[in-house]
């Protein structure tokens, strides 16, 4: 074959012979994804292992070059796999799922691989397997475009900086109550609108039945309780409009929303002192009915309030008619015009009133479904960027250029294409040794726990603690912590130990779980932390700790946070609402995570945030 | 047919990057192909389908005996190229166009590893569209633009676009929007709902013209804020955004300075341009824009007007109502100022596209013009570059060139796949007349990167 000869010719026989031996996993088949996939085909690569959550859509076919309108609604990973075969030389196996699941891919699973590529949309994911390059040592290619601009970072773990040594973009954050009760910009509205409004009316889980006497409210104050609760059964109302399809109330809808609701947060006279203060919507505009609402008007413009009303009773009551044949349950999605009519109608209304400026829908959608645009050009130049550090990574181009220090190699960023003005396409920086602060891959030791079954029943926090503190040197009285990395759920310190004579299992150890197990005792130098991920099966028969070097440090200080400056400067109410939760909104253009975390400790400053995380940006050169 | 809704969604995500005016012209344009049948093909044809171009020419230049003539070797792009299921990628039935008489006919021209010098020549009295020049080998490769005639940019889509508030330059309708400000004692506590150029209006008050720098600006800023929370930080929104644009308040001898630079610099060009050699304009947005620069400047001149205003209104913090009074006074300017330009060209044989001239107007301060290499000029060296196109011509002893030893060989997969994804980048920005391209040859060095750079050739 003339594709195997030309590359024999570059990287030798014995080049060719390690590359058919290769085993990479590409985490992700989009943009960047499909073009990597047959980039790794076309060099060869004996064995590529595809992971993908998602699902084809249309708009993804401007640039996801293996996927056609037939295949629209078919999974990623396997309908690429589908595609490529008639120029596949390679060993393919794709899966549908998320990357962090831990029961599909648990840690041992990543161990067969020599190398990673990250093909990712959205920064949690990203974080999740530099964590996992990080506790196997394996490389990993960082990889991302937004529109005609994007990078890669080769990413050697212990030698030079992981994805988390740099700080990312900081996400966007709104507090609850500039969201709830005073929002000022447009993505307020648009996040109230979808965040809460549509999934308390469409998508909200029948939990009348929950117990709500144990429910964790985030406070303990009986009054806010109250409120709560009864916002809470309010709102319930308005879901039984909508699953009843009492379509001649869905104007009490509005009214509740948009007069009943403005008029509650009108009594809190704090909110209002340094703001102007919302209107009312006019309840004749509701009952009026005469507006021409099949007329179809251009989804670029900024629609009149008249018309949006009309369209949103429209909407709600066409929604409505879904929800019996979609199992009561209709999640938020940019693609499916209804949700996000809706959205974009209920966040225009919410802005008319609060006097801020409403938008298109074609500009809703992209707040909404956090679009960020993409182009098959960038994907391209970028995977094939990736493609080549790769040969590098893997030693087959030492020949050439040999590789004496993995720093020496470089990532590299394309230029902005509106600043060409220095008239550097590509920048090309070296790699530099990990940041000595990186909270991920140089502040804590890292290690793998193996424990079977049945110990994992049979073993108490208490007993886990007495061992760790034997096998890691720490004296029978010394101080520490341990929290559950995964929702940073606090299990035991000094003044904790409630959870003391609990089962493992009980404390929701489950294969895949990830500790942090730190010193707190208060001397000048402590041992540093040791992060341990249980592997739990019925590999072992016993609870085996891994051997580490546990180094000595200087207790971190508390750190003062200045990211939010701009945020500080925003006026924060006397009487914040409390919301238990923290909602992420993911920079990916396809999933909103809403995390309905109860964690037991909160820093202060975590509180009540409504997170937006952008893409990472490119770093600064 | 297809639906436009449908176009629309497939399209999304790049819409949102050119607009609707972007992608029609790639949906128009006819791209010419010179290059054998390789991955470098295959990537670039991949690429550009995508993006939603389906009017092909293709030479495949395997077929082209020397001396002879090019045109009788136009290969098929449906049928050649089968493994990609192009014409899947696309809604559009790929066009092999075989009805050519010119290459002047083409909207770009795009050469890929050709082993040969292939002068170019445009048959009519046009000039040729532009060429992206590109060679890959080994671990190198490059992407060369040549121009024929100036590339003018519709919009740069520089990223931080001016912020043009005019408050120096007022017109009636926003002096009397002003005047209902100025004439009462400013209310303390309403001021918070006041959009910001309210604001730095009401500062430039204390000054006369030019007599201040942005620093007095912001100190009075600070003062009035004192008035109206004296004991609290500097926290009101509107006042914060104030003092973040105090710098644009004034804007006048900025825009006397780019006056001037249309004026001595840029319409001598255009104009010259026009006339040289007496060639007609190969592309027609080349052609509308340069025009579009003499008619402005001559309506500048001739009215002694100020340029039209620039960029988008600005979000600001302040009360809806306001906001939007203030919008439209500067969206009824910025329409009349327009409106007032095109009656001038009633009489026009080629009337100007109302949308093209708004979008262009926006970012006329950002002007950009991609000028082919003069006759005369030195083109700069790199070694590389030179080493790669003549690498065709060399004997097999110059090809063991020690520090090049890895070029001769065939191009590493992924150095196509690089160079061709830009190569169809640099097409985008080309055919859209949006962005800034490439000026004009970047020179890929992808083993070290040492050799990678961006030079005039």
């Amino acid at each position: 074959m003339v594709r195997e000869d030309n590359l024999i010719k570059i990287i030798g026989k014995d080049g060719y012979t390690k590359i058919r031996q290769t085993k990479c996993l590409l985490v992700g088949a989009g943009g960047i994804g499909s073009e990597l996939l047959k980039d790794l085909i076309l060099m060869e690569f004996g064995e590529i292992h595809i992971v993908d959550l998602d699902t084809i859509d249309l708009s993804n076919l401007n640039r996801q070059f293996l996927f056609r309108q037939r295949d629209i609604k078919q999974p990623k990973s396997t309908t690429a796999v589908k595609a490529v075969q008639n120029f596949n030389n390679s060993n393919l196996i794709p899966y549908q799922g998320n990357i962090m699941d831990t029961t599909q891919f648990p840690l041992h699973w990543f161990k067969q691989f020599n190398i990673i590529f990250n093909a990712l949309d959205n920064l949690a994911a990203r974080r999740y397997v530099n964590k996992m390059s990080q506790f196997l040592s394996l490389p990993l290619l960082e990889s991302g475009t937004a529109g005609f601009d994007g990078y890669i970072q080769p990413i050697f773990p212990g030698k030079t900086e992981c994805f988390d040594c740099t700080k990312k973009e900081t996400p966007k954050t709104f507090p609850v109550c500039t969201i709830r009760s005073t929002p000022s910009q447009p993505i307020h509205c648009v996040v109230w609108a979808k965040n809460f409004l549509f999934n308390q009316l469409f998508a909200d889980d029948d939990n009348q039945n929950e117990d709500n006497e144990n429910k964790d409210w985030g406070t303990t104050d009986e009054n806010e309780i109250k409120r709560i609760k009864q916002e809470t059964n309010e709102l319930q109302k308005l879901h039984n409009i909508i699953l009843e399809q009492d379509f001649n109330r869905i104007p009490f809808i509005l009214k509740k929303l948009f007069i009943d609701d403005i008029s509650k947060l009108l009594l809190i006279e704090n909110l209002w002192k340094t703001r102007t203060k919302p209107l009312l919507l006019d309840e004749s505009i509701i009952s009026e009915n005469n507006h021409d609402v099949t007329e179809k008007k251009s989804l670029n413009e900024v629609w009149d309030i008249k018309y949006i009303i009309q369209r949103f009773i429209a909407v709600t009551k066409t929604l409505s008619q879904r929800m019996k044949s979609e199992g009561n349950f209709i999640e938020f999605d940019k693609d499916d015009e209804d949700t996000l009519e809706f959205v974009a109608m209920a966040a225009n209304i919410r802005s008319y009133l609060f006097h801020i400026p409403m938008k298109s829908v074609f500009d809703i959608k992209q707040t909404a479904g956090n679009i960020i645009p993409a182009i098959a050009t960038t994907n391209a130049i970028i995977a094939g960027l990736s493609a080549l550090t790769s040969l590098r990574v893997l030693n087959l181009l030492d020949k050439y250029a040999p590789i004496e220090d993995v720093t020496k190699l470089n990532m590299a960023f394309t230029a902005m294409a509106s600043n060409m003005t220095t008239n550097r396409y590509l920048s090309n920086p070296q790699l530099a040794p990990p940041n000595c602060t990186c909270p991920v891959c140089s502040q804590v030791v890292r290690g793998v726990v193996q424990l079977s079954d049945k110990l994992n029943e049979a073993t108490t926090l208490e007993q886990l603690i007495n061992k760790l503190k034997v096998k890691y040197g720490y004296g029978e009285d010394d101080d520490v912590s341990i929290l559950d990395m995964k929702d940073q759920r606090l299990l035991y310190d000094f003044d904790f130990e409630d959870l003391c004579l609990r089962n493992l299992k009980d404390l929701k150890f489950v294969n895949g779980t990830i500790i942090l197990f730190s010193d707190d005792s208060d001397n000048d130098e402590i041992k540093k932390p040791i992060e341990l991920y249980f592997e739990i099966g019925d590999n072992v028969n016993e609870l085996i700790l891994p051997t580490l070097n546990i180094p000595m440090i200087k207790p971190k200080k508390p750190e003062t946070d200045n990211e939010e400056k701009e945020e500080e400067l925003v006026p924060m109410t006397e009487n914040q609402e409390d919301e238990d939760g923290v909602v992420i909104l993911d920079e990916n253009d396809e999933e909103v995570i809403v995390e309905d975390s109860k964690k037991r400790p909160r820093a202060e400053d975590e509180d009540d945030l409504i997170e937006i995380i952008d893409l990472p940006k490119k770093a600064k050169n | 047919m297809i639906s436009n809704s449908v176009q629309l969604d497939r399209y999304d995500r790049q819409l949102r990057i050119w607009g609707s005016i972007g992608q029609d012209m790639l949906k128009k344009a006819h791209i010419c192909i010179i290059g054998s049948n390789n991955t470098l093909i295959h990537e670039t044809f991949k690429n550009l389908v995508l993006l939603g171009i389906s009017n092909f020419t293709w030479f495949s230049q395997d077929n082209i005996p020397e001396e002879e003539d090019i045109y009788n070797y136009r290969t098929d792009v449906k049928t050649e190229i089968t493994g990609l299921c192009l014409g899947e990628l696309n809604f559009t039935e790929l066009k092999s166009n075989q009805e050519l008489h010119d290459y002047s006919h083409f909207d770009l021209i795009i050469m890929l590893n050709i082993q040969k010098e292939l002068n170019l020549k445009s048959k009519s009295d046009c000039n040729l569209p532009p060429i992206i020049n590109v060679k890959t080998s080994g671990f190198y490769g490059y992407v060369k633009l040549e121009l024929s005639e100036p590339h003018m940019v519709l919009d740069p889509h520089n990223e931080y676009p001016k912020v043009d508030l005019r408050l120096d330059q007022l017109w009636d309708e926003f002096e009397k929007y002003f005047g209902v400000y100025n004439t009462t004692e400013m209310d303390i506590d309403d001021s918070i709902d006041y959009p910001y150029p309210v604001l730095l209006n009401r500062v430039l008050k204390h000054f006369r013209s030019g007599d201040f720098s942005t620093e007095d600006i912001k100190k009075n800023l600070r003062e009035m804020h004192g008035k109206t929370r004296p004991s609290k930080g500097f926290d009101r929104l509107n006042y914060l955004e104030a003092l973040r644009y105090a710098s644009r308040a004034s804007v006048k001898s900025e825009h006397d300075e780019f006056i001037e630079l249309l004026n001595k610099d840029i319409v001598p060009y255009v104009t010259q341009q026009c006339h040289k050699n007496f060639k007609r304009w190969s592309d027609p947005m080349n052609e509308q824009l340069s025009d579009l620069i003499q008619q402005l400047t001559a309506f500048v001149n001739e009215n002694g007007l100020e340029l039209p205003l620039q960029g988008k209104f600005p979000d600001m913090e302040c009360d809806h109502n306001e906001y939007q009074k203030l919008k439209e006074i500067y969206d009824r300017h910025r329409s009349n100022y327009v409106n007032a330009f095109l009656q001038r060209q009633l009489l026009r044989e080629n009337p100007f596209n109302r949308n093209i001239v708004d979008l262009f107007f926006r970012s006329l301060m950002d002007l950009t013009i991609i000028k082919p290499m003069e006759d005369g000029v030195t083109p700069q060296e790199s070694k590389l570059y030179n080493i790669l196109s003549n690498i065709d011509f060399f004997d097999d002893a110059t090809r063991q060139h020690e520090e090049f030893k890895s070029i001769s060989k065939p191009a590493l997969f992924p150095i196509d796949v690089f160079v061709a994804g830009l190569a169809s980048q640099e097409a985008i920005k080309l055919i859209t007349h949006q962005f800034v391209p490439i000026n004009n040859t970047f020179v890929y060095d992808g083993l070290k990167g040492e050799h990678t750079e961006t030079l005039r050739t």
